[in-house]
């Protein structure tokens, strides 16, 4: 694993995480969170889960991102001016940073190296998929139907 | 010595597999510093967490507040790999599996609130949620 790569790959991931927790303009908001995405499925890379960086570039870019962007459109004429910022919110955070850091750097046993692994290709993940977790699948499925669903009801215009 | 909670995770899930030769036992000490390990891994998952929390808590949008939410599952999807990564190997790879439908969740999650933020705005023509006290007592 090259150290190196990881540390430009974490600090731009969490430069972009923080630029879209932030930036006042929404629209700059969403593109800071399409590449904190970016930064966050350089890492599945780097920790050879390739088929789940793709998948997270897929669903997050492709999907979510512009979801999010058409959301601001639709809702633009109330994006005005800058509303206020809670800062207790911002001691929340560094609050439970902190104690997280605190938690896994006192776990001895966090501090290992990476063992070298079989890769993990898409046949293996398309065989897991089809028969230990085909329950799980479905149940997937049926959820993301039950959602498409429940947002067309949640955004059709009323009936007056 | 092992100690008891060693044991019993080798009774249920065999001796750790032992690494290929030059990542385990690394000659250089400055090399073994600048490897990647869990920890680091975990710390940058719980900075992406708390930032998600930033957004989450400290903004008054209900965008702000639906990425907060994402970067947070984001965070723990990292986790879920990074154990994966570090962890004994099994033929199922539960921690992919596990992010793989986090991940499907967290998309049918972003769809249905970005649409209640679509219903609310058609409502009451704003999004920002400090606003939204119908329901206060």
């Amino acid at each position: 694993m090259n150290s190196a790569a990881f540390i430009i790959i974490a600090i731009l991931t969490l430069g972009a995480a923080l630029a879209a927790a932030t930036l006042q303009k929404l629209m700059h908001a969403a593109l800071s969170f399409a590449g904190a995405f970016v930064g966050v499925a350089a890492l599945f890379f780097l920790l050879g889960a390739e088929f789940v960086g793709l998948v997270l570039v897929f669903i997050y870019i492709g999907a979510v991102a512009v979801l999010i962007v058409f959301t601001i459109l639709l809702t633009r004429r109330d994006v005005g001016k800058d509303r206020g910022f809670n800062w207790s919110g911002v001691a929340i955070a560094v609050a439970v940073f902190s104690g997280l850091t605190w938690s896994i750097l006192k776990t001895q046993s966090l501090s290992i190296i990476a063992p070298h692994i079989r890769a993990l290709t898409v046949k293996r993940v398309g065989e897991a998929l089809m028969t230990s977790y085909v329950w799980p699948l479905q149940c997937v499925g049926l959820l993301l139907t039950a959602a498409l669903i429940g947002a067309l009801v949640l955004v059709m215009e009323e009936k007056r | 010595m092992p100690s008891a909670c060693e044991i019993q995770r080798r009774d249920r899930f065999g001796a750790t597999p032992k690494p290929a030769r030059g990542t385990r036992a690394l000659p250089n000490p400055i090399r073994a510093a600048m490897t990647p390990t869990l920890q680091i891994f975990l710390i940058v998952s719980g900075a992406l967490f708390s930032i998600g929390l930033l957004a989450a808590l400290s903004r008054r949008h209900a965008i702000f507040i639906l990425i907060g939410i994402e970067m947070m599952l984001a965070a723990a999807n990292l986790n879920f790999i990074a154990f994966w990564r570090f962890g004994p190997q099994h033929q199922p790879p539960t921690g992919v599996m596990i992010a793989i439908f986090s991940i499907a969740i967290a998309a049918a999650e972003a769809a249905v609130g970005l649409a209640m933020v679509i219903a609310v705005y058609r409502h009451y023509h704003t999004t920002n949620v400090d606003q939204l006290d119908q329901l206060r007592g």
